[in-house]
């Protein structure tokens, strides 16, 4: 049996007698919790519960959970299952997408699940300016011949339709009779913020901010009960706070956060679940800098080559990089390969004269990549490298294109809105991409992008993605660093996190969590 | 006391008026985009243009300035960028889980002052008195606050460490939960939200405690030396009364214009014992706005501590003219 509530004994051995009084009379009042309620806290607050119209991160396990899409990835992969569309068609040409639905789900407010439900709540996404209307401005139109079946038509063809739709971001459907009721003159922006109706396993019961927010099992729901009844989310700032809870046992599973360094000695009672993820620590290097020199270059490969100090940095949480796209995504047939020659290193260092190099990263990457600086720091100083580092205030990475004073080698966390190729190729190295920090440009690469963003054969495509990374690479603009996994620390036992690459580290699938025994 | 009132209210507006002209130049010097932090790291950049269209982040930040002031006016802050509420709800759902935390550190704390300006009096020569004083004096909130949580809830078990209630799902009148358990008929809750209270009052009180008590025990020493003090001795007064009624009136003035200064510092540290401690407060919500480039949210919550502190200090300032009439207004 789990209870949050305060332990009065510890009152009453520390002889305490208010607080033993004061325990007394809660044990009289407080609720106890039933053994299938799950507690996992988040780090911040849910800044909008509306699935179209923010950029969730945190709390995609509670969103996800509660409105669904027509697609999904499998928990673990990157493979793509029917979730509200049982099986889709795609027309040769590209261009149109029949989805046929799952028959006899409904809304939580009873509302029955069809093709104009889809219809309803893409339209809102797509055509209201909302922050994810992205993912729905190729579709030029929607129709429902029947109440199971959806057919989308899309201006272009686009192969990375499905990854959109599957991405933890991608479009969900929304109750129709909420939006009609809720609309207001703003599409429900405001109502949803704190507010769902959708056709998950669970139901958003209590959205109490700064404190918790409550999911109650959908009993109506169509496809499989989950195991907990209830799912609290305690918001717990501190990630020491919640490593204290977890050993405590008033929580039970610290989801994202734990120090590296603390994963090899937990505590007895608790434990680690590490699985796949699209975290790709990589290097932006500032045109301008010392590794225009080729020399220099090879030599701060040969330093910094990541065999070297990946276990020091993650233990055995991640592993070297193989190519500028995440491992889970497109396993290179060719991976980079790293100079190992660390004399031949010193020597071009020692023959190019004094180098200096200012590595950077971003404070909100601290945890993830602070420790990775530090190493590539003393890695430098092994071939005669100074190097030193500089913690940007969180933003400032986006203000680095054409400023001189930003750093040679800028370290951040990839990670793609979803496992196709082109999500991770358009948003970090063409030009113009939104993460294309230092604004670089390769135009025979970016064309081979552009060309395997049309393909449907997937050997073919992700041929011409990893020869266009490689380019990117050769040309010395992306260093990859280290493909890092998504660890969770539970309570022993918890089993079936369904945690999914694409998604950002720590979003447990409340759906098909449950206690080993 | 009109005339006094009427000069600080307007030195308050000019006070908030200059604050946050400063804090909206740091808007746009920071390189902090509240745009891109809505739309998300990989949204493409015609999002974010919409996004900083509708924020109104389009425009130059004179006419920016002049939108807010004009809708501070009217009561409007403006809107979060992170929790999409106006801003001024959100202070009034966050506000009481600090205003309780923070009325509660400051009786600790003044208590606590108390206690030690009588120990350090009696005990003058003590080593052992010295080095508890300078121990509290010298550790930094965050160490304390840490050190709190570990022993005395994790270790011992004695009290809560995180939240404000045990009890789920409850929701009073005013917010304040020690008030509203007795309101409501739930003697327990407020029991339970007092239990809450103690560690993270605790580690807001201790600075509030040194300072305040070092400065009136200085000036008690200097008080009890005085010709009135002994005519009182003389009278046959007890050296409590003596404390009491005499020393500590007269030696009022200096605590309380520390009192006034630790408030400010108190407003800081809830910002560290709020996130240690999962407090649902003002505290908390400044971080969680600082984490997300919500420099609305940030503006807002400045203009509300800056005005409870403008507030705080008049009534300190009221209090040390009636403590000493010497002081005038």
């Amino acid at each position: 049996m789990q209870t949050n509530i305060f332990d009065p004994k510890a009152s009453m051995r520390g002889g305490k007698r208010l607080l033993g009084l004061a325990a007394m009379l809660l044990l009289s009042a407080a609720p106890v919790l039933a053994q299938e309620t799950l507690r996992i806290p988040y780090f911040t607050d849910i800044g909008s519960f509306d699935p179209d119209n923010a950029f969730e991160v945190g709390a995609l396990s509670a969103i996800n959970n509660v409105y669904e899409g027509l697609v999904e990835y499998k928990p673990g992969t990157t493979e793509i299952v029917g979730l509200l569309a049982k099986s889709w068609d795609v027309s040769p040409d590209g261009l149109t997408y029949t989805f046929h639905l799952v028959t006899g789900a409904k809304f939580h407010d009873g509302t029955p699940f069809n093709a104009d439900a889809v219809i309803n709540s893409f339209t809102r996404r797509r055509d209201n300016e909302l922050v994810l209307s992205y993912f729905l401005a190729n579709v030029k139109d929607m129709q429902a011949p029947d109440e199971a079946t959806l057919v989308l038509t899309l201006n272009q063809p686009q192969p990375s339709l499905l990854d959109a739709f599957s991405s933890p971001w991608g479009p969900k459907v929304i109750s129709p009779t909420a939006l009609a009721e809720h609309g207001g003159d703003d599409v429900g922006k405001t109502w949803l913020n704190e507010n769902a109706v959708g056709t998950g396993p669970f139901k958003l019961t209590e959205f109490k901010r700064g404190e918790e927010y409550t999911l109650t099992r959908n009993d109506e729901y169509w496809g499989t009960e989950p195991f907990f009844s209830e799912i609290q989310i305690p918001v717990i700032a501190d990630v020491g706070q919640q490593i204290l809870q977890l050993q405590a046992d008033e929580i039970d599973a610290v989801p994202n956060n734990y120090p590296w360094a603390q994963l090899s000695g937990l505590p007895a009672g608790v434990e680690v679940t590490a699985m796949p993820s699209m975290a790709l620590v990589e290097a932006f290097v500032k045109p301008g800098s010392p590794l225009d020199n080729a020399e220099v270059r090879k030599a701060v490969l040969t330093a910094i080559n990541p065999a070297l100090w990946v276990k020091d940095a993650f233990g055995k949480y991640a592993t070297p990089a193989k190519s500028l796209y995440q491992v889970t995504m497109l396993d290179p047939k060719t991976p980079v390969a790293f100079p190992s020659d660390m004399e031949a290193a010193k020597a071009s260092i020692t023959a190019a004269g004094p180098i200096k190099l200012v590595l950077g990263y971003s404070s909100e990457e601290a945890k993830n990549v602070g420790r990775v600086a530090d190493l590539m720091i003393a890695q430098l100083a092994l071939i005669g490298i100074e190097a030193t580092v500089n913690v940007l205030p969180s933003g400032a990475a986006y203000a680095m294109k054409g400023d001189a004073s930003a750093p040679d080698l800028y370290i951040s966390r990839s990670s793609p809105d979803a496992a196709h190729p082109e999500n991770q190729a358009t948003v970090f190295y063409t030009a113009g991409a939104p993460l294309n920090f230092y604004g670089v440009e390769l135009p025979a690469a970016d064309a081979l992008v552009k060309e395997a963003g049309t393909k449907t054969d997937i050997p073919e495509r992700n041929a011409l993605y990893e020869q266009a990374g490689q380019m990117y690479f050769d040309a010395g603009f992306f260093i990859p660093l280290a493909d890092v996994q998504d660890v969770v620390v539970s309570a022993e036992g918890l089993t079936d996190l369904g945690l999914r690459p694409v998604f950002p580290p720590g979003n447990i699938d409340f759906a098909t969590v449950h206690w080993a025994n | 006391m009109l005339p006094y009132l009427a000069k600080r209210s307007v030195s308050l507006v000019v006070v908030l008026l200059a604050m946050s002209f400063i804090v909206f130049c740091l808007q746009s010097i920071i390189p902090a985009d509240p745009a891109r932090a809505i739309a998300g790291p990989t949204a493409p950049a015609a999002t974010v243009e919409v996004v900083r269209q509708q924020l109104g982040l389009d425009d130059p930040m004179l006419v920016q300035y002049g939108r807010f002031l004009s809708n501070l006016v009217h009561g409007d802050l403006g809107t979060s960028v992170r929790t999409r509420q106006p801003i001024a709800e959100d202070v009034r759902k966050y506000l009481p889980a600090s205003a309780e935390l923070a009325l509660v550190a400051l009786v600790f704390g003044i208590a606590l002052a108390g206690l030690l300006a009588l120990v350090q009096n009696t005990m003058q020569n003590s080593g052992w008195v010295k080095l508890a004083i300078v121990a509290a004096g010298s550790t930094p909130i965050f160490l304390s606050t840490l050190l709190l949580v570990y022993f005395l809830w994790f270790r011992l078990g004695w009290l809560p460490g995180a939240g404000r209630l045990s009890i789920r799902r409850f929701s009073g009148p005013t917010g304040f939960n020690l008030l509203d358990g007795f309101l409501v008929g739930r003697p327990e809750v407020s029991l339970d939200a007092l239990l809450h209270l103690i560690l993270p009052a605790l580690a807001l009180a201790l600075p509030i405690a040194v300072a305040v008590g070092r400065s009136l025990n200085g000036a008690l020493h200097d008080v009890m030396k005085q010709t009135y003090i002994r005519t009182g001795r003389g009278k046959g007064l007890s050296e409590t009364a003596i404390v009491l009624r005499h020393g500590l009136r007269n030696a009022a003035s200096a605590p309380l214009a520390m009192i006034g200064l630790q408030v400010g510092l108190l407003f800081g540290n809830l910002l560290i014992v709020e996130r240690v401690f999962s407090w649902p407060g003002l505290g908390l919500y400044t971080v969680q706005a600082f984490a997300t480039s919500d420099l609305p949210a940030v503006l807002g919550v400045s203009l509300v501590f800056g005005t409870f502190y403008i507030l705080i200090n008049i009534v300190v300032e009221v209090s040390q003219s009636l403590a000493d009439p010497r002081i005038g207004l």
